[in-house]
């Protein structure tokens, strides 16, 4: 199968389930609400070492916003709820609340299953913290420097699935770059999804384990096009460089939907291959076959 | 569930009248002869309630409601209601709302003393004026509103918020003397008048004042001029109820001169006088 010149390989991504909070981040201004979303989703990107995988589902108007400022809504995404109630808070402490002017609230708030996050937090008012309730919602009013960060009690949290993803391969590392870069930018507009790692593209794709015992992951060394003439390489005879993007998601309708457009954005002149990584199917409980995805 | 509508046939019955059986969630769920055969108190005397009124049924509806003409003798109507709508054309007497869970009460008219009072949950709505203890402790409890929300478009008279817990209060016009009186948390927002020796006691707890002059008691202190971020949700909630704040958009850039009180107890409360 092609699209263009480009070959899509019949193969498919390994996506596992997980769980994901959503939180709305506003600011005094688009500056410091794009401040405060880049630093929370920063260190986001694999759950093999971080503490969730973080990524901004898109930026809102201040008419999007529950207290009319502009503003991010982020998703982060964790193995188990637990793990999302030590990293959100600690992640809110650390880079929303220290953050000018923010204040953070749910993105789920009609869900049951919830987690503390202002219940948490409220301690650095160290007693001088003041709770609101505003339309059945409870707030948290914590004392800073400029005023108060406000903070919402406890925030929601769904099922949603991680790891889809597509490989791209191309001639050069520039038609490569401005592949990746076409598919982030595409899925940025796109509501549900987040491409977690820098600039939402991944370089060092992973495969499970190591030769060295301590380490889960390590290189995914048949992608690597300097390791061409060493092992059983995966990469197209012309290919130069490849890259990963890595797609989280609500559910698996949105996950295939954004591996579609991925795929679609990525192929072009210069682009010789797409495929995906998996690990023999073993793993992961969804998988996303990239020529059914594109159906 | 049915809509009802009960209408008085001829004079309103002498002595009070016990409200607290004309509760939407309930009759809504009867039949028209059960509605007509449940007993109500008047005065000293036991009624049924198609003695009193005429009552006439409306097709089953998704949004039931109970429609009952007012009368200031009224005392607990809808009281403890915990769900549907109940309209009231005329004065909602006293203990309007009384211990309510849930639903929406509207009041065509005056409420008398204690609307809303040990309110949990729910929106009471009076479109006329309150009597004295809007949202306080119910008759026996120590603790005022517990939760809920009460809109008032007129006045309000003395100790609106008095041990008031949690919730919101809104008074469109003035504010009786001993606002928020011993309020323990939760939040009034009198929107016209002076507000004479308000937040007297008060633990915790909002009172946020758009129009008085900021002449709190002397046992506040000022801690300056805010624009708290959690008031923009409070006037977007303001709005969502469709108070005349249509815009909220308008009040996010207003600044508040804040006191800290009051010192006699924790001093955790606040008022909030909008700057002009």
């Amino acid at each position: 199968m092609k699209i263009g010149e480009t070959f899509i390989e019949d193969t498919f991504a390994e996506a596992f389930r997980m769980r994901y909070s959503r939180l709305i981040v506003t600011a005094h201004g688009e500056h410091w609400a794009e401040c405060a979303a880049r630093e929370s989703t920063g260190y986001g990107s694999s759950i093999i070492s971080c503490d969730a995988e973080g990524g901004v589902e898109r930026f809102l108007s201040s008419a999007e916003t529950p207290d009319g400022r502009p503003g991010a809504s982020l998703l982060f995404f964790g193995f188990s709820e637990d793990g999302l109630a030590r990293a959100i808070p600690n992640r809110t402490g650390q880079c929303l609340m220290t953050c000018a002017t923010s204040a953070v609230y749910d993105g789920l708030p009609d869900v049951e299953s919830r987690i503390p996050l202002g219940k948490h937090v409220r301690y650095f008012g160290d007693g001088f913290q003041k709770s609101k309730v505003i339309a059945g919602r409870r707030f948290w009013r914590v004392p800073v420097m400029d005023g108060e960060f406000l903070v919402e009690d406890t925030i929601g949290v769904e099922r949603g699935i991680a790891g889809g993803n597509i490989i791209l391969q191309a001639t050069s590392l520039e038609i490569a770059l401005a592949s990746a870069r076409r598919v982030v930018d595409a899925l940025a507009d796109m509501p549900g999804v987040i491409t977690p790692f820098p600039g939402g593209v991944v370089r060092s794709g992973s495969k499970v384990g190591s030769r060295y015992s301590a380490l889960r992951a390590s290189t995914n060394h048949g992608f690597c096009p300097s390791l061409r003439g060493r092992v059983e390489t995966e990469l197209h005879e012309d290919a130069k460089a490849a890259y990963e993007i890595v797609i989280n998601g609500l559910d698996e309708n949105t996950v295939a939907e954004s591996m579609a457009c991925a795929i679609r954005e990525a192929a072009g002149e210069g682009v010789v291959a797409i495929g995906a990584g998996n690990y023999g199917g073993n793993l992961g409980k969804f998988h996303f076959r990239l020529r059914e995805v594109l159906a | 569930m049915k809509t009802y509508a009960l209408a008085f046939q001829g004079e309103i019955p002498a002595g009070v009248i016990d409200g607290s059986v004309l509760r939407p969630d309930t009759l809504c769920a009867k039949a028209l002869v059960d509605v007509c055969a449940t007993k109500i108190r008047c005065g000293s005397t036991d009624y049924e309630i198609g003695e009193v009124y005429d009552v006439t049924e409306s097709p089953s509806s998704p949004s039931p409601q109970l429609r009952v003409e007012g009368a200031a003798s009224y005392s607990g109507l809808g009281r403890a209601m915990a769900e549907s709508k109940l309209v009231i054309d005329g004065p909602g007497g006293d203990l309007v709302g009384h211990e309510m869970t849930g639903g929406e009460i509207e009041v065509h008219g005056d409420a008398g003393d204690r609307a809303g009072a040990g309110m949990r949950g729910g929106l009471l709505r009076i479109e006329g004026r309150a009597g004295d203890e809007l949202g306080g402790p119910a008759p026996g409890a120590s603790r005022g509103m517990n939760g809920g929300e009460i809109v008032v478009a007129s006045s309000a008279g003395s100790r609106a918020g008095f041990k008031m817990r949690r919730g919101l209060i809104w008074v469109g016009e003035e504010v009786g003397r001993d606002a928020a009186l011993h309020m323990l948390a939760g939040t009034v927002v009198a929107a016209s008048g002076d507000l004479e020796r308000a937040g007297l006691g008060m633990k915790r707890g909002t009172i946020v004042a758009l129009a008085a002059k900021p002449e709190p008691l002397t046992s506040f202190r000022e801690d300056g001029i805010t624009r708290a971020v959690f008031l923009r949700l409070l006037w977007r909630r303001l709005d969502a109820l469709g108070l005349p704040l249509a815009h909220a958009e308008a009040f996010d850039a207003a600044l508040f001169r804040s006191f800290s009180g009051d010192l006699t107890t924790t001093g955790r409360g606040e008022i909030l006088y909008r700057v002009p």
